[in-house]
């Protein structure tokens, strides 16, 4: 299916009265993460992408098909441009019930076995309880459960989500989160996707767009770019932290802790009530990363990794160091004293240590 | 009691407003679709336009009317309305309230087109229906009690129609004569007798429609 990279092309140009949208971006395959702060044209660019709004000149395109061209003239209608659009305030039908909400747009392919079959996302976003309820009584995390299973059942093209997660529980928050990646997975329908949440963009994201007062400022893969940022201010109100995929090797229940493995690289971490061999997401805050320039002994500390500096960074308050063990890179905030007093340099090793408890395992969704 | 006469005359009266409001039903629908969805130019004269009938002496409104339907009017010479004998007959009546109500009708049914959220009309589309199926599927429900108040509002006003309606279609009893013409009659008559039941009647009717009209915008 990997045929065409660029999934989607944006070169727009959309004013209002007193703000100016310039995009220009082309997104890939994946899952991308528009990340800004706000005020800076999200929404307006993904009512742009999506018909709601006409931009004043320039082009969308996605895949081969023109949506919008200012030159020639050409402004496909939103119910033929097959691009699903889930907005910040779910906006549900409200004369009808749940169920006829999901299937409203229903599009099912001739190649039924090709469709996505309503029945398995409302297992999967765990809505069959609600089936039959009304959208009125339904908890802000049911409603952007029910608002996705109603864009997916019309097999978009592209998926866009406006802050989907703002006004969601934990619970949802995984639900929707484990779904969209099931989704980008099974059926390949590239996800364009805006938040304020760093730690979302860490789990979820394969590429990230930064804007700027109404511009588009760069686009690329998370982790290169992420490294890269000059501008602090992008997540200021964010715990910097290391997201890794780990593999589950071990319940150790009596100790309420486990063995699990990254490249190769053992992690001690709380108990993840998983069976072993599954792959579980966890986040080491960069903030509870202890270094040390020489071997500890005696410490309490489980997690104790010969790791080598690949990266440095000053910050405004604080130093960032990547360091990369077995592959694996890892952050760790230290105070520029700390930094001084250790004598840190990119390319030396250090041993990074990790406290078990210190480790956040993202819960898993039953299903 | 009711007398049949006074039975006959209430019936007539419904069937003259229910016919009216609903004939001009589907303009009413098609102007406040406008008014709620279309920018273009001229379009406060023609909302200014379609509201004259609320504020015009009603007699002006029938008189523009027994104009339109005379021998030998636009619509005569286009559409040979002249032969078809409309006027002086209890479709006159109608007409003539129909037209009169129309501006409670359009604007009632305005503001509840207007209150449909448009984001909702986006969502629809963007799922694959297009802009007239969204429109049925959609905006029509999300804005139903709206527009059943504002039919029952119109058949109120209708009801009690008048000025114009005794100028397109008389007052002829027994084919045009509704219960404000009646009460009209029994008073000139000096009947008072009668003319206190029709007036009875009137309120009664008249509370019937506020109350159920209340009832829709309330919920």
């Amino acid at each position: 299916m990997e045929i065409i990279d660029n999934i989607l092309e944006v070169s727009l140009i959309k004013k209002f009265e007193n703000f100016e949208l310039k995009a220009n971006v082309q997104f890939k395959r994946g899952i991308s993460a528009i990340f800004a702060p706000s005020g800076t044209g999200k929404t307006t660019l993904l009512n742009c992408i999506s018909g709601k709004f006409k931009p004043d000149s320039g082009l969308v395109k996605s895949f081969d098909t023109v949506l919008f061209s200012s030159d020639f003239k050409i402004d496909i209608p939103p119910e033929k441009r097959s691009i699903g659009y889930v907005m910040q305030d779910s906006s549900l039908f409200p004369h009808l019930n749940v169920n006829e909400n999901i299937y409203y747009g229903y599009n099912k392919l001739k190649d039924e076995t090709m469709s996505i079959d309503p029945k398995w996302l409302v297992d999967l976003l765990n809505l069959g309880h609600l089936v039959d309820r009304d959208v009125k009584n339904l908890s802000g995390g049911e409603k952007q459960r029910v608002a996705l299973a109603r864009t997916l059942c019309s097999f978009p093209e592209i998926l866009l989500l406006d802050e989907p997660l703002v006004s969601v529980d934990n619970f949802s928050r995984n639900h929707i989160l484990k779904t969209l990646q099931d989704v980008n997975r099974q059926f390949h329908i590239p996800i364009i996707y805006v938040t304020h949440s760093f730690s979302e963009i860490l789990t979820f994201a394969d590429y990230i767009l930064f804007m700027k007062s109404g511009k588009t400022t760069r686009y690329g893969e998370l982790m290169k770019l992420f490294w890269e940022l000059e501008d602090k201010e992008y997540f200021d109100d964010e715990e910097l932290q290391t997201v890794l995929k780990v593999n589950v090797l071990e319940n150790i229940i009596s100790n309420g802790i486990t063995k699990s493995s990254v490249n190769g690289l053992i992690l001690w971490t709380p108990l993840i009530d998983q069976p072993e061999g599954s792959v579980v997401n966890i986040s080491i805050h960069a903030k509870d990363v202890i270094l040390a320039n020489k071997p500890v002994e005696g410490i309490s500390a489980r997690n104790i990794i010969n790791a080598s500096i690949t990266d440095m960074k000053s910050l405004d308050t604080s130093v960032l160091v990547l360091a990369e063990s077995n592959g694996v890179s890892i952050m760790s905030e230290i105070t520029h004293e700390s930094s001084n007093k250790l004598g840190l340099n990119i390319g030396e090793d250090v041993y990074l240590i990790i406290k078990t408890n210190s480790i956040y395992v993202e819960s898993v969704p039953e299903l | 009691m009711l007398y049949s006469e006074e039975i006959q005359i209430f019936i007539l009266s419904l069937q003259v407003a229910g016919v009216g409001v609903l004939v001009c039903l589907p303009f009413a629908l098609f102007a406040g679709w406008i008014l709620s969805r279309k920018e273009f130019f001229g379009k406060s004269l023609f909302d200014t336009f379609l509201s004259l009938p609320l504020v015009l002496p009603p007699v002006v409104t029938g008189y523009a009317l027994l104009f339109l339907f005379s021998d030998g009017s636009i619509l005569d010479r286009w559409f040979g309305i002249g032969k078809m004998d409309i006027l002086f007959t209890w479709i006159a009546a109608s007409l003539a309230a129909g037209i009169v109500s129309l501006p409670i009708m359009i604007r009632s049914i305005e503001v509840a087109f207007s209150s449909v959220d448009k984001n909702l009309e986006f969502v629809s589309r963007s799922l694959g229906t297009g802009y007239w199926l969204t429109f049925f599927k959609i905006t029509l429900p999300l804005s139903r009690k709206g527009i059943y108040a504002g039919i029952i509002l119109a058949f109120g006003r209708a009801i009690g129609e008048f000025g114009a309606t005794i100028v397109v279609a008389g007052n002829i009893p027994g084919k045009t004569q509704t219960l404000p013409l009646a009460i009209f009659t029994s008073l000139q008559t000096g009947d008072d007798q009668s003319a206190l039941r029709y007036i009875l009647l009137s309120v009664v009717l008249a509370f019937f429609v506020l109350i159920v009209h209340r009832k829709l915008i309330n919920h």
